[in-house]
C-alpha cells in the first residue's frame, strides 16, 4: 500500500514536470505570436499603398514644372496645393505623358489618412473631394511592389528596401569569404594538429571568450583598425563584412570544431591503419563527413551577422544612402540599420515601413535557418 | 629456428603510457604465414602490443615504446622507417567493423589509390574483385558495388574491412578481436576466411574466445599484466600449458 503511494507520487511528479515544460513552451509561443502579430499589423499599411487615377487625355506635359502645375489644378484648384499626390507623381506623368490615364501614388499624408481612416489633417473641402474620388473609384488600394524594388528615400511613400537589401547581401558575402576559410582552417588545426600545451589552451580559452564579447566591441575594433589604421572606406560593405567576420568567427571555430569532433575515431583509425597521412585523413574523411555540421554552424553564424546593427553603426553604416551600392567598396547600408533609421524618423508613414522591413529581415532569417535544417537533415548519420 | 620463418620478433620491448608501464620486456618471435593468437584478460596489454606492430600507438600522446621490434629483420621504430610505408605492409582489422561511409568499391580502392598503386579503371576493377573474392564477399556484393558499405550486415562489413586491408597486399594482418561484435554465423565465416588467408599472410589476432584461438591459430601467446606468460604452439598451450596461470586462464578459473 505504502509502495503504491510512492509510485503514484513519482508519477505525479512526472506529470508536474511535463506540465511545467508545456506552460513554458506555451508562454514563449504566446510572446512570439504577440510580437509577430504586432509587427504584421503595423506593417500591413506599408505593403499596400493608395493610388489616384489621373486623366491625361488632351494634355501635353513635357517637363516636371508643367506636371506640377497640372496636378495642382487637377483636383483641388482653389488651394493650389499638392497635398494629394506624392512628389514622384510629377516624374511619372512626364514619363508616361502619351498614355490616356495613369495611376499615380498618393501622398504619404493621404495614404496614412486613408489607411487609418482618420481624415483630421484635411480641410472639410478636401475631405469632400476625397470622398468623391473614392465614390468614383479613382482612388484605389494596391499592393506595394515598389517597397521591394525601390531605393531609400526621404519620402516615406516611395521609400523601399532595395538599397539596404543589396548592402546586406554584399556585406554577408564579404563576411562569409573572410570568416569561412579562417575559421575552418583554425578549427582543423586546433582539433587535429595542435599539441596540447599551455599556448594552445590559452588560444582556445581566448576563442571561447571572444565568442561572448559584445558585438559593439567588434565595431570599435573595426573603426580603430580597419578604418583608422588601414584606411578602409567608411560605411562600405567590405569594412562591414570584415568587422562582422571578426565577430562571428570565434563562434564558427567552435561549431566547426564540434562538427569535426563528432566524426567517429574508428573512421580515422581505419584510414590511419591503411597508411593515410594526417592530411589525407582530414581531406578524405573527417572534413567531408563534418560538412553538414560545419554548414549548419556557418549558416547560423551568418544569420546572426545579417541581423547585427551595433558594430555597423560604429563604422559609419548609419547613414542615409539612396544609391544602390555597385561594389563592396561603395557606401551602403544594411537591413537592420535601415530599420533603425526608419524607426527613428518622425514621419508616421515610416513606422509602417519599419515593421515591414522587420518582416523582410525575419523572412530572410527564417529562410536561412530552413537551409540549415535542410542541410542537416540531408546529410546526417551516414555511418 | 630458421630466420626466414620468423616474420616479426621483439627484443625487450617495453611500452609506457605516460608514467604507467603497460608492457614489460616482451620477447616474441612470430612465424611467417601462420596465425598467432594473443589471449589474456582485459587490460593485459595484448591490444597495446598489437598496435605497436603497425605503430598505431603513435597517435596516443605520451605513449612511448622502448626496445626493438623487428619486421623482416628491420626495426620499425628506426628513424629510417616511414610509418606510412610500414602500414601498407602491416594491415589492421578492428574490433568493430569500421567501413568508410562510402561505396563498397570506394572502400576497397581507397588504400591502393592513396598510395598511387592504381592508375587505370581496369586495374581498379581487378583489385576490387580480387580483394573481395579473397575476403569471400564478392559473390554477395558484386551487383551492388556502388551501394553504401554501411548498408551491409555486420559480418559483411567486417569482411569488407578485411578485403580493404588486403587490397594493398600487406605481409602482416593484425586483427583486434575481429569477431567480438559478430554473431556465430558471421564469426564462422570470418574464421574460415582467416584460415584461407594464412597461406599468403602472417596473421596476428587478439581474441577473448579460447575456442576461437584453439580452432584457428597455430601459435598462441598468453598475456597477463603486461607480460607474456607463455608462448608456444597452440596445441601445447591448450593441452599441456607449462604455467599454472595459463592453465587457470584457459580453463576459465580466472580472467
Amino acid at each position: 500500500m505504502n509502495e503504491d503511494e510512492f509510485v503514484k507520487k513519482r508519477y505525479r511528479f512526472d506529470r508536474m514536470i511535463k506540465n511545467l515544460g508545456m506552460i513554458a513552451v506555451g508562454t514563449s509561443c504566446l510572446f512570439l505570436v504577440i510580437l509577430l502579430s504586432c509587427i504584421v499589423f503595423k506593417a500591413s499599411s506599408a505593403f499596400t499603398s493608395y493610388e489616384i487615377k489621373v486623366d491625361l487625355v488632351n494634355t501635353s506635359i513635357s517637363n516636371e514644372d508643367e506636371a506640377n502645375k497640372f496636378l495642382r489644378q487637377l483636383i483641388f484648384p482653389e488651394t493650389n496645393q499638392l497635398e494629394f499626390f506624392s512628389i514622384t507623381a510629377q516624374e511619372k506623368i512626364v514619363n508616361m505623358a502619351q498614355k490616356k490615364a495613369i495611376w499615380v501614388l498618393a501622398s504619404a499624408k493621404l495614404n496614412n489618412a486613408l489607411a487609418n481612416g482618420e481624415m483630421d489633417n484635411f480641410s472639410i473641402e478636401a475631405r469632400k473631394v476625397i470622398a468623391k474620388l473614392q465614390e468614383n473609384k479613382l482612388i484605389q488600394k494596391k499592393f506595394n511592389y515598389d517597397f521591394f524594388t525601390s531605393q531609400e528615400s526621404r519620402e516615406p511613400e516611395v521609400a523601399g528596401i532595395l538599397t539596404s537589401f543589396i548592402g546586406s547581401m554584399y556585406t554577408i558575402l564579404v563576411c562569409l569569404m573572410v570568416a569561412l576559410p579562417i575559421s575552418v582552417c583554425a578549427a582543423i588545426y586546433l582539433e587535429e594538429f595542435a599539441p596540447k600545451n599551455i599556448l594552445t589552451t590559452l588560444v582556445e580559452v581566448n576563442i571561447n571568450n571572444l565568442a561572448a564579447v559584445p558585438s559593439i566591441v567588434f565595431g570599435l575594433l573595426g573603426l580603430a583598425i580597419l578604418i583608422n589604421f588601414f584606411g578602409f572606406p567608411r560605411s562600405a560593405p567590405i569594412t562591414a563584412g570584415i568587422t562582422l567576420a571578426m565577430m562571428i568567427f570565434p563562434a564558427m571555430i567552435i561549431t566547426t570544431r564540434q562538427a569535426l569532433r563528432t566524426i567517429p575515431t574508428s573512421i580515422k583509425h581505419a584510414a590511419l591503419a591503411l597508411g593515410a597521412t594526417k592530411t589525407q585523413i582530414i581531406m578524405h574523411h573527417t572534413l567531408p563527413l563534418a560538412i553538414p555540421g560545419i554548414m549548419t554552424g556557418v549558416i547560423l553564424s551568418i544569420a546572426r551577422a545579417i541581423g547585427e546593427t551595433a558594430p555597423l553603426i560604429l563604422i559609419g553604416m548609419l547613414a542615409f544612402i539612396v544609391d544602390i551600392p555597385q561594389s563592396i567598396f561603395d557606401p551602403a547600408t544594411v537591413l537592420p540599420v535601415q530599420i533603425f533609421l526608419w524607426a527613428d524618423s518622425p514621419e508616421q508613414a515610416f513606422q509602417a515601413k519599419t515593421s515591414a522591413a522587420i518582416l523582410v529581415l525575419l523572412g530572410i532569417l527564417i529562410f536561412i535557418n530552413m537551409i540549415a535544417v535542410y542541410i542537416r537533415k540531408k546529410y546526417e548519420h551516414r555511418w | 629456428m630458421d630466420n626466414k620463418d620468423i616474420k616479426i620478433s621483439t627484443r625487450n620491448l617495453d611500452l609506457y603510457y605516460g608514467d604507467k608501464q603497460a608492457l614489460f620486456d616482451i620477447n616474441i618471435n612470430i612465424h611467417t604465414n601462420k596465425v598467432t593468437a594473443f589471449i589474456g584478460p582485459s587490460g593485459c596489454g595484448k591490444s597495446s602490443f598489437l598496435r605497436c606492430i603497425n605503430r598505431m600507438n603513435d597517435t596516443i600522446p605520451d605513449c612511448r615504446v622502448t626496445g626493438r621490434l623487428l619486421i623482416n629483420g628491420r626495426d620499425i621504430n628506426d628513424k629510417s622507417i616511414d610509418v606510412v610505408k610500414l602500414r601498407t605492409s602491416v594491415g589492421m582489422v578492428f574490433q568493430k567493423p569500421n567501413p568508410f561511409p562510402k561505396s563498397i568499391y570506394d572502400n576497397i580502392i581507397y588504400a591502393p589509390s592513396i598510395h598511387g598503386k592504381v592508375r587505370s579503371k581496369l586495374e581498379k576493377d581487378r583489385i576490387v574483385e580480387e580483394s573481395l573474392t579473397k575476403a569471400g564477399l564478392f559473390d554477395e556484393v558484386k551487383d551492388r558495388l556502388d551501394s553504401f558499405a554501411t548498408s551491409l550486415s555486420g559480418g559483411q562489413q567486417q569482411r569488407l574491412c578485411i578485403a580493404r586491408a588486403i587490397a594493398i597486399n600487406p605481409a602482416v594482418i593484425l586483427m583486434d578481436e575481429p569477431c567480438s561484435a559478430l554473431d556465430p554465423i558471421a564469426t564462422a565465416k570470418i574464421e574460415r576466411l582467416i584460415d584461407d588467408l594464412k597461406e599468403n599472410y602472417t596473421i596476428i589476432m587478439v581474441t577473448h574466445s579460447m575456442q576461437q584461438a584453439a580452432r584457428i591459430s597455430e601459435y598462441t601467446a598468453f598475456f597477463h599484466l603486461g607480460r607474456i606468460v607463455e608462448y608456444g604452439r597452440t596445441e601445447q598451450i591448450f593441452t599441456n600449458p607449462k604455467s599454472q596461470q595459463t592453465q587457470d586462464y584457459i580453463t576459465g578459473r580466472f580472467g
